[in-house]
């Protein structure tokens, strides 16, 4: 009898956070014809971790005891989790190709103005007139993207982009 | 027990009492003063850093062999009291006449006079520094060939390092000898094990570095399980293993420092299966924000196509901070098509058609199909073997810019077919306890019987992964000269006192034809060719295999070479703006002539016209809108007309489609003239390339900003005048869309005015 009430229970949980799961999940898609972007919710994984069962991350969130596949990243696969630190997106297209947005903007000023981003808290300057700025959010790197791209001082801004591709020795 | 030597030496006592006051090299008797005898110290027989004579109550000093003086020969002070200095001359080394005993040691007898004016005879053995220098080919080439293999090493074909090891340098310490003290280098590749002998002393860690992927510490058992562990160490240890300590190797930048930074995540290597590129991004980001580091290392390319905008700034930015990058440019010229046919999921009919390079022994894969081996600032390294040739593995490209040696296989087991030829010796992963790994080192003959300090090395390492670390240890002890020497103008440098066929008879070579789906002749490769500018470059070697010490001495003098000195600055950047630039002709072949170049200054690329003429100091031509034409006749180009709507599961079309693009793309030829006229292959018809900007951005495009640039290095300094044009040559079997090429097609030259 205790068996089953705690059985039920279980049962229970499982669904609640399977429905939250889901919910929070669309919050966090974006679909533009055959491309979605996942905002938040996923989390790369080894192929091997993959192929095996995954267990929860320290975290215990509980989607990530529950991971379903979302896609791949190269060789690796792509489920249902907590992005990790520095991801702010996955993107797949309707070719099947997939990356990962990364946190980070590479900003290149104008020659004539190669200071163009001194006075912008957060960027960090690593040459003569190339600065790193970072984001948290999708959104946000959306927005900062289009900012900085609308600067007379910018030259260009580079998203960084993260392929899956394999390192190949030669 | 001492005997006192008029015209005779007297081995047997001399050689007993100096045999416990003998020391080669290091500081390991220092303050040691006999009564008597001689103590022969702190010096190296190679790089002709002058050993210390010492011997109480010497009135004189001479020897058998080499110099004795009272003169510091480094430093020009004169030694105290009873300290001599002894070398051996440059020459002995290059007339190529040292042997492979004398690289172990020479045996020297000094004959020490005292005030009295009686001479003694003292027979010192002097170790050559480090055990397994003799082997090292790579270094100093007498055409050695302890491993028995079938092609011997040809005597003279090195990195010519002698000569700059004993270049006399002044720094802010007074004058010194060039060993890449001071020179910071990164290593980017699987791990660097810093726990073997020769590179411990090596090791740089900055202060924030991440220690997730910089300078991972060496753990046994993962030697054990992933075999490609190796490769780091053993560029690290062409690089900079650290010499003169007696044991092991010798780096040619044998005291710089390194880092290395790792590829991937252990958990994600498996066999004979590399991680993914995330922590190469993490790396060059780091390197480009660190630029205490003088040059970086990446022996490695991509498995697939690549396109990275961020990363391709980053390349700049390493630029801008005169870090030079030098990359391995790939060993795919005699590509196993089967690996390619499955690694790709291409039909089995495909074998024969991307199998003509085989057949024709052209180019078998293009390999600028990474970001990395795209920049024009990338400086990509091909691989010549121990006698004087391409590398059979070593591929071509017209983004090559100077050649090292990788070598061939090494020491093969007689019971295969093929011929051996010498590879190279470096350092190899492995600890205390802890054999080195029989896969990976297969076929070293000392790995069992050997002595035990060598089982920490290879004799097996190859590839444009150790023509890359030749290159890099190369070019660290020219940045020991020159610390403030530009990426522009070490590229200068390079291509200037590059060797040549000129220089080894070995380098020359037939240009290459194959015939077309037509039966015309192409020429996939015309061989050297000089360009109006003088340089001579071959898709081969680049602008010829490196030479250390004229590398050394260019870089010194560079500010006094009007075309160096200007190379201080970053160039002025042009893009060509001509509307509808390419063309069909009667021939079949697509004709893009581009023009009208203007400065790329503003984010428009609205900046000024080119105004007077420019020397070219870096080309490359952007290829995005490269795609097939809606209407193919020919046979393999059927399938191209349409392009997949959509990727759905197991359909595949977009697989199969891809793999259309693939044959049509082996199936093209490019070429490139110059306004002066110099025409070179871009890219060779047969060579296999993934390039497939048509279905992943044209169609479908959401991916963010990329670039696909191909560097040619052919037009370097050549002149650029307002209203020159450079054209580009496409024969393709399969039509190419030229509305789309004229779309975004655009020359990009990197250019400094006319002196």
């Amino acid at each position: 009898m205790n068996n089953r009430i705690i059985f039920s229970a279980v049962l229970v949980i499982f669904f609640s956070f399977t429905l939250i799961s889901a919910s929070h999940a669309e919050d966090s898609v974006i679909r533009n014809g055959g491309t979605v972007i996942y905002t938040d919710g996923f989390k790369v994984v080894s192929q091997s971790s993959a192929t095996h069962r995954i267990t929860a991350d320290a975290s215990g969130d509980p989607r990530s005891e529950f991971p379903s596949l979302l896609g791949t990243l190269g060789k690796k696969k792509v489920i249902t989790g907590n992005r990790e630190k520095g991801h702010i997106a996955y993107v797949t297209t309707a070719t099947g190709r997939s990356y990962i947005i990364r946190d980070e903007l590479i900003v290149t000023c104008v020659r004539s103005s190669p200071d163009c981003l001194n006075d912008m808290a957060g960027a960090e300057k690593f040459s003569k007139r190339y600065y790193r700025v970072k984001t948290d959010s999708y959104a946000e790197w959306l927005k900062l993207r289009e900012s900085l791209e609308n600067r007379p001082d910018v030259f260009r801004v580079s998203p960084t982009i993260d392929y899956g591709n394999r390192v190949k020795l030669q | 027990m001492k005997s006192i030597k008029i015209n005779k030496l007297t081995v047997t006592v001399a050689t007993a009492v100096v045999s416990s006051l003998i020391v080669s090299c290091g500081d390991h008797n220092k303050g040691d003063t006999p009564e008597e005898g001689i103590v022969v110290r702190n010096g190296d027989l190679i790089s002709g850093k002058p050993y210390e004579v010492r011997s109480p109550g010497a009135s004189n000093i001479t020897s058998d062999i080499g110099t004795v003086s009272k003169i510091n020969p480094v430093t020009g002070e004169k030694g105290k009291d009873d300290i001599w200095f002894f070398t051996i001359p440059e020459e002995f080394y290059t007339s190529y006449k040292a042997t492979y005993e004398q690289l172990a040691g020479i045996p020297v007898v000094f004959s020490v006079t005292n005030s009295k004016g009686e001479t003694r005879d003292y027979k010192i053995d002097i170790s050559g520094g480090d055990t397994l220098l003799p082997d090292m080919w790579h270094l100093y080439n007498i055409g050695q060939n302890p491993f028995d293999v079938d092609i011997a090493p040809t005597a003279g074909v090195d990195l010519n390092v002698i000569p700059a090891w004993r270049k006399v340098i002044t720094t802010n310490t007074g004058k010194t000898l060039v060993d890449g003290s001071g020179v910071k280098i990164a290593v980017i590749d699987t791990l660097v094990d810093f726990l073997n002998h020769d590179l411990k002393e090596r090791e740089y860690t900055p202060e924030d570095a991440d220690p997730k992927f910089i300078n991972i510490k060496f753990k046994d058992d993962w030697m054990k399980n992933i075999n490609i562990l190796h490769h780091g160490t053993s560029v690290a240890g062409i690089i900079g293993s650290t010499g003169m300590n007696s044991a092991g190797v010798r780096g040619i930048a044998f005291k710089s420092m390194i880092t290395g930074f790792a590829v991937g995540k252990i958990e994600d290597y498996g066999d004979d299966v590399m991680p993914d590129t995330q922590y190469v991004s993490d790396s060059i980001s780091y390197i480009a924000g660190h630029p205490e580091y003088n040059v970086g290392n990446a022996s490695f390319g991509e498995d697939s196509f690549s396109s990275s905008a961020s990363e391709y700034s980053y390349y700049d930015a390493l630029y801008e901070n005169n870090t030079a990058l030098i990359h391995a440019v790939g060993n795919s010229y005699d590509y196993d098509i089967e690996d390619y046919l499955e690694e790709h999921h291409l039909p089995d009919d495909y074998e024969e058609k991307l199998d003509l390079c085989d057949i024709y022994s052209t180019d078998c894969f293009f390999m600028l199909t990474d970001t990395m081996s795209r920049h024009p600032y990338v400086i990509n390294t091909a691989a010549m073997t121990a006698s004087g040739k391409k590398s059979t593995y070593s591929s071509t490209s017209a983004g090559v810019w100077i050649s090292g040696f990788g070598g061939e296989y090494g020491y093969i087991p007689r019971h295969y077919s093929q011929l051996s030829e010498a590879a190279l010796v470096t350092a190899f992963s492995g600890q205390d306890n802890v054999p080195a790994n029989k896969y990976s080192d297969t076929g070293t003959p000392w790995l069992e019987s050997g002595p035990e300090e060598k089982k920490y090395y290879t004799a097996k390492m190859n590839g444009t992964s150790s023509a890359a670390p030749s290159v890099t240890g190369a070019v660290a002890l020219a940045y020991q000269v020159k610390p403030d020497m530009t990426v522009g103008q070490l590229r200068y440098i390079l291509a200037k006192t590059g060797r040549n066929d000129s220089v080894f008879s070995s380098m020359k070579y037939d240009p290459i034809i194959v015939n077309d789906s037509e039966g015309d002749p192409v020429i996939t490769d015309p061989g050297w060719i000089d360009n109006a500018a003088g340089f001579r470059f071959s898709n081969f070697y680049g602008f010829g295999l490196i030479d250390a010490a004229a590398l050394v001495n260019l870089a010194e003098s560079c500010n006094e070479d009007t075309a160096c000195n200007q190379l201080m600055d970053v160039p002025d950047h042009y893009v060509s703006t001509g509307s509808n630039p390419c063309e069909l002709t009667a021939e079949g072949s697509v004709v893009c002539t581009l023009s009208g170049f203007r400065q790329t200054d503003a984010k428009d690329n609205t900046g000024g016209e080119l105004a007077g003429t420019v020397v070219i100091d870096a080309l490359t031509l952007d290829i995005k809108g490269l795609t097939y034409a809606t209407t193919q006749t020919a046979e393999d180009c059927s399938g191209l007309e349409t392009l997949p709507q959509s990727n759905t599961e197991d359909d595949g079309s977009v697989q199969k489609y891809r793999g259309k693009v693939i044959l049509a793309n082996t199936n093209m030829h490019m070429t490139v003239n110059s306004p002066a006229g110099t025409t070179g292959v871009v890219k060779p018809l047969y060579a296999i390339w993934d390039l497939n900007y048509d279905i992943d951005d044209t169609l479908y495009s959401s991916e963010p900003e990329r670039e696909a640039n191909i560097p040619v290095s052919l037009l370097y300094r050549e002149e650029l005048k307002p209203g020159d044009a450079i054209t580009f040559t496409f024969k393709s079997q399969c039509a190419i869309n030229i509305d789309m090429l004229n779309s975004s097609i655009k020359a990009n030259v990197y250019a400094y005015p006319k002196l």
